[in-house]
């Protein structure tokens, strides 16, 4: 169990294979926490108002950058997002993967925030 | 050399900023990011090398943008980046004219940038070929390439003049050397065809059976060993210019051939049945004359009315007066900067030597005699013995060399034809009125 809690939600082997050094990999995390925050809570804002269009628009946004941090246990939730149709048969369903995205994304961002002393 | 511009057009800051990072590993790509369409339009204007493009942005689509750029700029080439996984949007997208459709995922980057050389790569060649081009029409300007003051060759640049401000057939007319095929390379690249094919064809020198195939082409499996498709040169010329030189040596049967494509302007391949569209404008040239040809039979008056056009006669070098020397001195020249060596002059003994002989192999001839008087010369002055002429048998001063036998002038007579025509024994047979046995036999006899 104790092992379960220190493994990372996110793998940053892809970006520093890209910038390649600490300080370019620095400034990605930096844009990553400032930039996806922001596109989460338009996220909720847009589902609370329950414009599913822009919901689907925000999940997309975020994939790829979700994608590049290697933050796997949400590879198949933010598509699920992402490919929603206007009209959407199980808002519960869509409300928890929500919440999931919400609850994982916050402690990604937390330990990032964390390992570079942000 | 101007920067390759890349602009990444991507709302999300943090895969932008990585596509920046991966392409800016190439330090010869100036890379700029833009998070909105509207953004990225407004600095358009800076003409960017090409555009990495996100189909899904905040503001416009994908296609919105892509269409924007087409119109500012049609050549900028367009890489769409997307999180669509759906086929239907890529079809649209590259029919729109996007180059290339990436769907993100782990591979992108290096798609991106595999696209990113090819199309440097590209683009690096265009502009080549640019420059190659323009300097091919800098080289046939019509001053760089028939040299003279002479009224004759006047009168020809502006015969040249009027063929390259229309499409009409042009028949270049003038012996061996004269520079025909120039006249026509100065027509194509100065005429509006010049970005397009200059395709030359020697009719002489292709066998009477392989002649209609260099024209027109050929289908997979037309004949014994046809295991491709070829195309002829009416076709490779396609909206260029195509010059048939030596036209008056081409078979009767060919003749018709060449007169239906020219008269319906279309063709179809040997062994094919679709209609292939002539597009090309037909330039002509020969050393014989066709008139006279149409008159014994040997040429279709038809396809000589076809092919005269606006006729160019070039004179030959004999009757050109003062040019000799002007040429002389260019071509001269022209050896002296190819091998960098100092220019040198020809004195007037030379110039007199010059004047006073028959040039059989016009321009072409001289060009060589030039060449070999600059290297024989020692200093900077081209001196009369330097000179020699290629064959100096060729002289037609028949009756001014020392007295000779009947025998002996038959003989400079018939070597002076021979030279003249290439060797073309019937051909000096005709201009002679003698058999062409009487040659062969004089030659046969080491008499000639």
């Amino acid at each position: 169990m104790k092992k379960m809690k220190t493994q990372k939600l996110y793998d940053l082997s892809q970006l520093i294979e890209i910038v390649g050094d600490e300080e370019g990999l620095l400034k990605m995390v930096t844009i990553f926490i400032e930039s996806t925050p922001r596109t989460l809570d338009e996220l909720n804002e847009n589902f609370r108002n329950k414009n599913f269009e822009m919901v689907a628009q925000n999940a997309h946004k975020m994939k790829a950058s979700i994608d590049m941090m290697r933050v796997v246990s949400l590879h198949d939730m933010i598509r699920k997002i992402d490919k929603l149709d206007k009209v959407i048969e199980n808002q519960a369903e869509l409300k928890d993967i929500i919440s999931i995205v919400n609850t994982k994304l916050t402690q990604v961002f937390a330990e990032l925030k964390k390992e570079f002393a942000l | 050399m101007n920067p390759f511009k890349v602009f990444v057009v991507e709302d999300d800051p943090f895969y932008g900023e990585m596509l920046k990072y991966h392409i800016s590993l190439n330090p010869d790509y100036v890379v700029e990011k833009f998070e909105t369409g509207k953004d990225f339009l407004h600095n358009l204007y800076k003409n960017p090398s090409v555009i990495s493009l996100d189909y899904s942005l905040p503001d416009m689509s994908g296609l919105e943008v892509l269409k924007k750029v087409k119109e500012f700029n049609p050549e900028i080439p367009v890489i769409i980046v997307s999180g669509q996984e759906d086929v239907s949007t890529a079809v649209i997208l590259l029919k729109e004219g996007a180059y290339d459709y990436f769907v993100k995922d782990d591979d992108t980057k290096d798609r991106i940038w595999n696209a990113l050389k090819n199309i440097r790569e590209k683009v690096e060649l265009e502009k080549e070929i640019d420059v190659l081009k323009e300097e091919i029409g800098k080289k046939y300007k019509f001053g760089n390439i028939i040299k003279g003051n002479s009224p004759e060759i006047k009168n020809i640049f502006s015969l040249i003049d009027k063929a390259i401000g229309t499409n009409i057939t042009v028949s270049i007319a003038g012996e061996t050397g004269t520079g025909k095929d120039l006249v026509a390379k100065a027509i194509h690249y100065n005429s509006p065809r010049a970005k397009y094919p200059y395709v030359a064809i020697n009719v002489s020198a292709i066998p009477k059976d392989l002649i209609e195939s260099e024209l027109f082409g050929s289908e997979k499996g037309a004949y014994t060993g046809a295991f491709t498709r070829k195309l002829g040169k009416f076709e490779e010329a396609g909206k260029g210019t195509l010059f048939l030189d030596e036209i008056g040596e081409m078979e009767m049967n060919m003749q018709a051939k060449l007169l239906r494509v020219l008269q319906e302007r279309e063709l179809t391949r040997i062994g094919g049945h679709q209609l292939v569209k002539v597009e090309a404008r037909i330039l002509v040239a020969t050393n014989r004359n066709l008139a006279e040809e149409v008159q014994k039979g040997n040429f279709r008056q038809d396809l000589y009315y076809r092919l005269l056009g606006l006729p160019i006669y070039l004179p030959p070098l004999r009757d050109r007066g003062n040019d000799i020397l002007l040429l002389a001195k260019h071509f001269v020249d022209e050896f002296c900067d190819e091998n960098g060596i100092p220019k040198k002059t020809i004195s007037q003994h030379a110039q007199e030597k010059l004047l006073g002989y028959s040039y059989p192999g016009n321009a072409r001839e001289l060009k060589a005699m030039m060449e070999l008087a600059t290297v024989m010369s020692n200093g900077t002055v081209i001196e009369e013995t330097n000179i020699s002429y290629s064959s100096p048998n060729r002289s037609n001063d028949f009756m001014l060399d020392a007295e000779d036998t009947l025998v002996g002038y038959n003989r400079k007579i018939i070597r002076y034809y021979l030279d003249k025509y290439d060797k073309n024994i019937i051909n000096v047979a005709k201009k002679l009125d003698i058999g062409k046995s009487t040659i062969y036999r004089m030659m046969k006899n080491n008499e000639l």
